[in-house]
């Protein structure tokens, strides 16, 4: 990647970083339009985009976002009100700036009609407010690139320069040109600024001319924004002005040197006093700066201002040590992804050493092993670790969907969320999106009903969505509970029937009968009724749910809402399984659904007209043999042990050969070939170098659920 | 600007309010002088002054060493917002006086402590200088 793809790159990241804080400030600012703090955001998130916009040549963005940040900027000086109106332009602006960043990859077209159509409204609603119309329409000024106030945020609090600047205007200053307090007004828009006015040259009352400027000034200032902007600022007046601009600082200074000057070096710098001076001064052990105001070498302002100088350039090199300690660096998802693919070479590596060093008797062999399986295992959780994103973001994109989507069907809905700062592996956060929003929007929909309905049914007119995550085990445990309708469970069974999946009169548990809404078959139907029952996209939720290695579950009580559970693993990549063997081959159980191993004896199991089931400390428990299901030849050993699991909340069996141990497994999928394999959701490589399958234990759980179901019925 | 001169003993109290610019500099600057020309302390009341530029503040300044030469005492009883942000923002407001101020009784002397000093041996101590 070039250069300059490069830099573009960083810019769309950090620009749709920003879109998202920028969505979630604008969400939180509908509920609470007065809030500054909420104001301030919009209006940063904006200015940042725009600069950095301007900054890589799409100007096209930074004019579109230049009427809103010109509203915000109003908002910001309590001129206009942050209105549903507003909030609702800029939703919408957001949009299309996100589509607008998008466009530069080519992944998606700008809807010009749009933008035209927000950029007038926008104008419109701004023309509506007091503030004049020509400041409003000023075009977008479009930095010089190379501009250091239009690098990324966190790059541009690094770099700074310090400069010390002594400003003497002439005479008639405060007559004939800009004025000298506009001017430190100006140099304060720059950065730290601290000014020192001096007046040693300021004559008695009797003598004064009121309208001569007598004050000259001593300035620190601590800016990113470089000399030149410095300069700029001087420009009217530095033909008649005594001017002098030094840089006494910089960011790369302070990377080697993290003291600064004393006070007596800073006065004979500045020209105040003479190194003799200094030096006969400090024989003494006195407050320098006393010292040298008592003996009348320097006047009490000169030591002043050196001190500000001295102190502000100490604390902004602390300062920035302390950013550069938390500084973080930003790395491409994609390299990402190779480091967990080679931590996952590594472990099957580290497996193989292992075993090799167990077949020897070298004890300094077994050593090194050891620590590098000790040292393997630190990796992949702290890779693992990396690629660990709150759930929150997730939850952030969801509020935005709810409020739309109430909006557009007349509904009053108010979403609530718990645990967003739950972390869960990158590549699930990505895959969990999907099935969230459809279960939102089946909430939203299906679920919530309509406000008039919710009085007439005693509930509060605005529904309620509850979001929440958390940590369990392995795994994380998101749910999506409504206030709704709930389920109508005889509408799901008559659809059910007569969509050919049910027999007519077939009795259901309330578990089997709501697993129903994942069939294909009643999912593709707009609702069930219009205001009870879910079923849009249904499938797809547990289809790709079970495509994490999660699953799903349902809960309502009608009239009083529904509660949607998705169990996920943490991470994709690298598992904890239990390894077994069954014949020649070994197979793996991710460790999470594990609850317990037994040896299989006759006591243990026991066999009603053909079911198998096991007896598990008073607790009846089906079981299957893995050996029967992927068929398996040969003569199972004379003892079995049987690996007790729990899905969707009931225990399940599966007997195997032997149960080996646990194993840290780095999944790798199974080839287009073995798509349609029942049973198996991947597979790995053995220390021995040798493959063992993956059991896809819900999928063997349905099939053993089908087959005491069709016992029963048959 | 309104300015209104009453006594309490032989201390004249100033009252200016209203905008100090540099239109009005020559009228403040004659009011000064003719307290000045008394012989007692002057405290200056500008609470009410919305609105002051340098060339107020530096006569303000100026006074305040006429004063000082001639022995007598000038104080700004109280000011309003305005005047002390002005203060602040023209670079005026400091912690020390200048080398004639040795009662302190600079009309700059911020009561917030601006700075540290630092000991001839290079470190700054923590001393705070008040004003």
């Amino acid at each position: 990647m070039e250069e300059t793809d490069k830099l573009k790159e960083a810019f769309r990241e950090e620009a749709r970083e920003l879109l998202t804080e920028l969505e979630t400030s604008l969400l939180d600012l509908e509920k609470s339009p007065q809030d500054a703090e909420l104001i301030g955001g919009v209006f940063r998130s904006l200015h940042t985009i725009k600069g950095s916009s301007a900054m890589f040549g799409f100007d096209n963005i930074a004019s579109f976002i230049h009427e809103l940040e010109s509203a915000f900027d109003l908002v910001r000086k309590n001129k206009v009100s942050a209105n549903k109106e507003l909030v609702d332009l800029t939703l919408g602006a957001r949009d299309t700036i996100c589509a607008m960043v998008n466009a530069v990859q080519g992944v998606e077209e700008v809807d010009a009609t749009r933008a035209a159509e927000i950029t007038l409204a926008l104008q419109q609603f701004l023309n509506g407010a007091d503030e004049p119309k020509e400041q409003i329409g000023k075009p977008a000024p479009v930095r010089a690139s190379g501009d250091i106030q239009d690098q990324p945020a966190a790059k541009r609090e690094l770099e700074y320069s310090i400069y010390r600047i002594r400003f003497r205007p002439p005479l008639n200053a405060l007559q004939s040109f800009a004025n000298p307090l506009g001017l430190l007004h100006d140099l304060r828009q720059l950065g730290d600024c601290l000014a020192m006015a001096q007046v040693d040259l300021l004559p008695a009352l009797e003598e004064i001319d009121p309208k001569n400027c007598y004050t000259y000034w001593d300035i620190v200032l601590t800016t990113n924004r470089g000399i030149n902007a410095v300069k700029d600022i001087f420009i009217f007046v530095e033909a008649d002005s005594e001017l002098k601009i030094e840089m006494i600082d910089d960011s790369e200074k302070a990377r080697h040197e993290t003291s600064y000057k004393r006070l007596g070096e800073i006065l004979v710098e500045r020209g105040d006093l003479a190194r003799e001076q200094l030096e006969n001064v400090l024989g003494s052990q006195k407050k320098i700066g006393e010292l040298l105001v008592a003996t009348h070498l320097v006047s009490g302002n000169q030591v002043q201002s050196a001190l500000a100088e001295q102190q502000q350039v100490r604390e902004t090199r602390q300062k920035r040590q302390v950013m550069e300690s938390a500084a973080s660096v930003r790395v491409p998802s994609d390299k990402l992804d190779r480091l967990v693919d080679l931590v996952g070479e590594l472990v099957t590596v580290q497996a193989l050493l292992s075993q090799a060093a167990t077949s020897h008797s070298d004890t300094k062999l077994h050593t090194i092993a050891e620590e590098v399986e000790r040292l393997t295992e630190e990796l992949r959780n702290n890779t693992m670790s990396i690629r660990m994103l709150p759930i929150g973001t997730t939850f952030n994109k969801l509020s935005r969907l709810v409020r739309d989507l109430s909006n557009e069907l007349g509904k009053e809905v108010e979403m609530t969320t718990e645990g967003a700062d739950t972390e869960l592996d990158k590549t699930v956060i990505e895959r969990l999106n999907d099935p969230l929003v459809h279960l939102i929007r089946n909430c939203i929909s299906h679920g919530i009903e309509a406000p008039g309905e919710r009085i007439r049914k005693g509930k509060p007119p605005q529904g309620r969505i509850h979001l929440s995550a958390v940590h369990s085990g392995g795994q994380v445990i998101v749910q999506v509970r409504d206030d709704g309708a709930g389920l109508d469970r005889a509408a799901i069974q008559a659809r059910a029937v007569e969509r050919g999946i049910l027999a007519p009169d077939t009795e259901l548990t309330e578990k089997e009968l709501f697993a129903l809404i994942f069939r294909q078959g009643l999912t593709t139907a707009a609702s069930i009724t219009s205001v009870s029952g879910r079923g849009v996209g249904m499938d797809v939720v547990k289809n790709a749910v079970e495509a994490l290695r999660g699953s799903i579950e349902v809960s309502s009580s009608g009239g009083e809402g529904t509660s949607i559970t998705l169990k996920l693993p943490l991470t994709l990549a690298i598992i904890d399984g239990l390894l077994v063997k069954l014949g020649a081959q070994h197979f793996i159980f991710p460790l999470a659904a594990v609850e317990e191993c037994l040896e299989m004896s006759h006591e243990l199991a026991e066999n009603f007209h053909g079911r198998q089931f096991l007896n598990v400390r008073e607790r009846v428990v089906p079981y299957i043999h893995l050996r029967d299901f992927f068929m398996i030849p040969g003569e199972p050993p004379p003892i079995e042990q049987v690996v007790i699991t729990e899905v969707d909340g009931y225990m399940i069996g599966f007997v195997v050969d032997h149960v080996i141990g646990e194993h840290q497994t780095v999944i790798k999928a199974l080839g287009r070939v073995y798509k349609n394999a029942r049973g198996l959701s991947g597979a790995t490589i053995l220390g021995d170098g040798t493959l063992a399958l993956i059991v896809d234990i819900p999928t063997l759980a349905y099939s053993v659920e089908r087959r005491e179901l069709n016992a029963t019925y048959n | 600007m309104n300015c209104t001169v009453t006594y309490q003993g032989d201390r004249e109290v100033l009252v200016i309010a209203g905008e100090l610019n540099i239109e009005h500099a020559q009228a403040l600057k004659e009011t000064l002088l003719q307290s000045l020309a008394g012989t007692g302390p002057l405290l200056l009341n500008l609470e009410n002054v919305t609105a002051i530029d340098l060339s107020c503040l530096q006569l303000l300044c100026a006074a305040h060493r006429s004063w000082l030469k001639a022995n007598r005492k000038l104080t700004i009883a109280s000011c309003s917002g305005v005047f002390s942000q002005t203060a602040r923002d023209s670079g005026y407001s400091r912690e020390m006086g200048c080398s004639i101020d040795v009662d302190r009784s600079c009309l700059w002397l911020c009561h917030e402590p601006l700075l540290h000093w630092e000991l001839a041996d290079g470190h700054n101590h923590g001393q705070e200088v008040t004003g």
